[in-house]
């Protein structure tokens, strides 16, 4: 039974949006640390003839419902996937395929771990199971690194960016001057951003990665100074299913850079 | 430039081009592709950065300028929204110079496309920050200065809360064994009114701590197996004595399809039930109270419960209502000099609530009365571990057999618990003239009899049996339970024959107490 309640409550929570085809096999995007569903808005369109499109933001970013943040559920990446499953229970998605960005990409490995048989697939952007360098491993930063993002966050949160534009502007009674100025995509509570971050760039899941029966795609970025090659490489080593792609596109978001190319990536995985 | 004729003959020449206009702009003009790699640099930030053109133009990113943070913080938020929403404006990012000093900056850049709507360039315009960066500095400091002090302040409540409560819990065990001694009528009354005081000012102490612990966010939420029932049925019946004294009826109702056992924090739970039910039945003078569990959803091992709380009593204006659940409010100034209580309750509840990802709703009319509700998503655990092992440990009163005369589902439900815990056999009847002829037919060991059963036959109930012609059977100890000693005369349960009294609610250590000492000890 679905239960109505349970249904709006996780819709309310993370904000979920579907499109595409209802009957079709379901597809639920996850974005990454620092953007909402709107990372996916050039990706997600190519898939509504055949898919079903779950679009959702995690607890804290978009538009998600800020009272249910819990520091201490979601002090670990396994608070955001045991989101992502109450989402797919709650929509009754069976056997989905999950696309996951960035951090969300070890957040899919986590719930494919906990519900082994939940997922169809997996698609893995840019992922990362462990920021830090560690011994031999390259995580790409060091802990000073991730303390000077936490600081970055501050002052860009602390400032006059977003959340005094008005001021600045003087003109408290033309708002839209001081909206014009804001980012308006990928908003996220300071707070839960600055928490969200130290979970994310803290984690450690290389001991996760062998464990995952779920087929996997990689697909790693060229020069992406998150997820550095040499990391993508040791996923695509440690998990037992996967099939790395590199793709020509730069950085770290080819998702927005070069939505061609990683729809078509997605496309042949499939 | 345009019209030369306009410029004053005696003025000399003005070199303004836009180039020079470019090049020593009072703030940094950068452009670059796509993915970030310089085209062109002015000198307002070559000067401000130490670096020559051939340095950066063609060979760096401008990300490549930013701190390792900074450069994150490019890749997860000022790169996506560059491409979003084609602009971003004010971002405050770390540049770092040729000789490692580190230049705060605003930057403000804008994607141009070409007519295909590719990426083309990306323009920067980069604002020195550096003396915005210490007001800032200055305002964090500011602001993590109050924060220390706040929490310096919630440690010190919890702190004297803490202090507090160690003594009290003696004042409080102490009026606890001074109730089970011989008293006089007089005593009696002056030890409930210890017992009574000293209950209400831990409940005080602990809104306090508890209050405190939510603000400086140390309160966690445990998870572990309860049974809803015996929660909610514990909390009546703890709160079934006020509403008896006011003639207020409080009823339970439990769906059937709730679990047995959830998942969750039982007592953060039954604080909540404690508070919302404890205000239906002081808020109410006439009427019922009724407390309702329903299972609104089940979703895999998820369940979704709804707690409601419906009395009849004096309600809630429609004005007042978004204000009760503030800290430290109640609705109205006077409510607190006829009704008592501190209004710390109903803010606690609320965030406790909160902290379980959902919200108290409450509807109320004035003298209509008010239903306060919450919706609680919780796990169902994984069918029972064999819980024998625990009860064969601690069964003091193993194989006892005990009969329970009471007529209330609710004392029933908490006074059979306790005795199954402590390994006693008890059997229910729900009158007097049921008990009589329990007792004749079968040998118990103790009866424990309410005084509160309809028509008060609990009280004939113990004269039959004391008149029974069996000796054996006419002499088993009786123990009365009743919430107050107004419910019967005095003399009355002293003619009556009971063995003892046990008050309500019934205090686990108190019953056990009572119980064992009237066992006849085995041969």
């Amino acid at each position: 039974m679905i239960a109505m309640d349970v249904l709006e409550t996780v819709t309310r929570r993370n904000n979920v949006r579907q499109s595409g085809r209802a009957d079709g096999k379901a597809m639920v995007f996850a974005h990454g640390f620092g953007c909402d569903q709107n990372m996916w808005r050039f990706v997600a369109p190519a898939f509504e003839k055949d898919y079903r499109v779950v679009l959702f933001d995690h607890v804290g970013a978009g538009r998600s419902d800020l009272a249910a943040y819990s520091r201490a559920k979601y002090d670990s990446l396994q608070g955001y996937a045991d989101d992502v499953l109450d989402l797919c229970r709650a929509l009754d998605l069976r056997r989905p395929i999950f696309v996951g960005h960035s951090v969300s990409a070890m957040i899919g490995v986590l719930a494919a771990l906990k519900e082994p048989d939940r997922f169809d697939r997996l698609v893995l952007v840019g992922p990362s199971p462990r920021y830090i360098n560690d011994g031999d491993y390259v995580g790409g930063f060091t802990r000073e690194d991730i303390e000077g993002l936490l600081e970055s966050l501050d002052s860009n949160y602390l400032g006059w960016s977003s959340a005094m534009a008005p001021v600045i502007m003087g003109n408290p009674e033309r708002p839209e001057l001081g909206t014009e100025l804001t980012n308006s995509f990928c908003r996220t509570d300071p707070q839960i951003a600055s928490h969200f971050a130290r979970v994310t760039f803290l984690s450690d899941n290389r001991a996760d990665l062998p464990k995952v029966k779920t087929r996997s795609l990689i697909l790693q970025c060229a020069d992406d100074a998150i997820a550095p090659a040499a990391v993508g490489e040791y996923v695509h080593e440690r998990m037992p299913d996967t099939v790395l792609v590199r793709m020509k596109a730069t950085g770290h978001c080819p998702n927005l850079s070069a939505p061609e190319e990683t729809i078509a990536a997605i496309k042949a995985f499939l | 430039m345009a019209d030369e004729t306009e410029v004053p003959p005696s003025a000399a020449p003005i070199e303004e081009t836009a180039e020079e206009l470019y090049e020593n702009a009072p703030c940094g003009y950068l452009s670059a592709r796509p993915d970030g790699t310089l085209l062109r640099v002015n000198r307002t930030f070559l000067a401000w950065t130490g670096y020559r053109q051939g340095e950066l133009v063609g060979r760096k990113r401008f990300q490549d300028l930013l701190s390792p943070g900074g450069r994150i913080y490019h890749e997860t938020h000022y790169a996506p929204l560059l491409r979003m929403q084609g602009s971003v404006r004010e971002i405050a990012v770390d540049i770092e110079c040729a000789d490692g000093r580190r230049l705060p900056a605003l930057v403000n850049s804008v994607l141009y496309r070409d007519a295909a709507g590719m990426p083309l360039v990306i323009r920067t315009t980069v604002f020195d920050a550096s003396s915005r960066k210490e007001y800032e500095r200055e305002l964090l400091r500011a602001r993590q200065k109050a924060e220390r002090a706040d929490k310096l302040k919630a440690d010190f409540i919890s702190m004297i809360s803490h202090e507090i409560r160690t003594p009290l819990s003696a004042i409080i065990g102490i009026g606890h064994l001074l109730a089970a001694t011989e008293l006089t009528a007089a005593q009696q009354k002056y030890v409930r009114i210890l017992r009574s005081s000293s209950e209400s000012l831990m409940g005080l102490v602990n809104d306090i701590l508890d209050f405190s612990k939510i603000e400086s966010g140390t309160l966690t939420l445990e998870e572990r197996s309860f049974d809803p029932r015996e929660l909610v049925y514990g909390i009546v019946y703890g709160l079934q004595v006020k509403a008896n004294e006011k003639g207020v009826a409080l009823d339970v109702s439990v769906d059937e399809r709730i679990p047995r056992a959830l998942l969750g924090d039982p007592v953060k739970i039954g604080q909540v039930l404690t508070n919302l039910i404890g205000n239906a039945v002081k808020f109410t003078q006439r009427g019922s109270v009724t407390v309702g569990l329903k299972l609104e959803g089940r979703d895999g091992d998820v369940a979704a419960i709804r707690f409601r709380v419906v009395d009849t009593g004096i309600g809630i204006a429609a004005d007042r209502l978004p204000r009760i659940f503030d800290d430290y409010t109640q609705a109205s100034y006077d409510i607190g000099l006829k009704y008592g209580g501190t209004g710390l309750g109903l803010g606690i509840s609320k965030k406790l609530v909160e902290r379980h990802g959902s919200t108290i709703e409450v509807e109320s009319a004035p003298l209509r009365g008010s239903t306060f509700s919450f919706l609680l998503r919780l796990k169902v655990p994984p069918p029972a571990a064999p819980e024998e092992a625990v009860a064969a440990r601690r069964a003091p009163l193993q194989g006892l057999r005990v009969l329970v005369a009471d007529d209330n589902d609710v004392n029933v439900f908490v006074v059979n618990g306790l005795l199954r815990k402590w390994g006693a056999e008890p059997d229910v009847v729900v009158n007097g003239q049921e008990a009589v002829e329990r007792v004749q037919a079968r040998e118990y060991d103790v009866v424990l009899m309410d005084l509160h059963m309809p028509g008060g036959d609990g009280l004939a109930a113990t004269r039959a049996i004391r008149a029974l012609p069996d000796p054996g059977r006419a002499a088993v100890p009786i123990i009365a339970v009743s919430g107050s000693m107004r419910m019967a005369e005095p003399h009355e349960i002293d003619g009556a024959g009971f063995t003892d009294f046990v008050g309500k609610p019934v205090n686990p250590d108190v019953l056990f107490t009572k119980i064992s000492r009237y066992l006849v000890p085995a041969p």
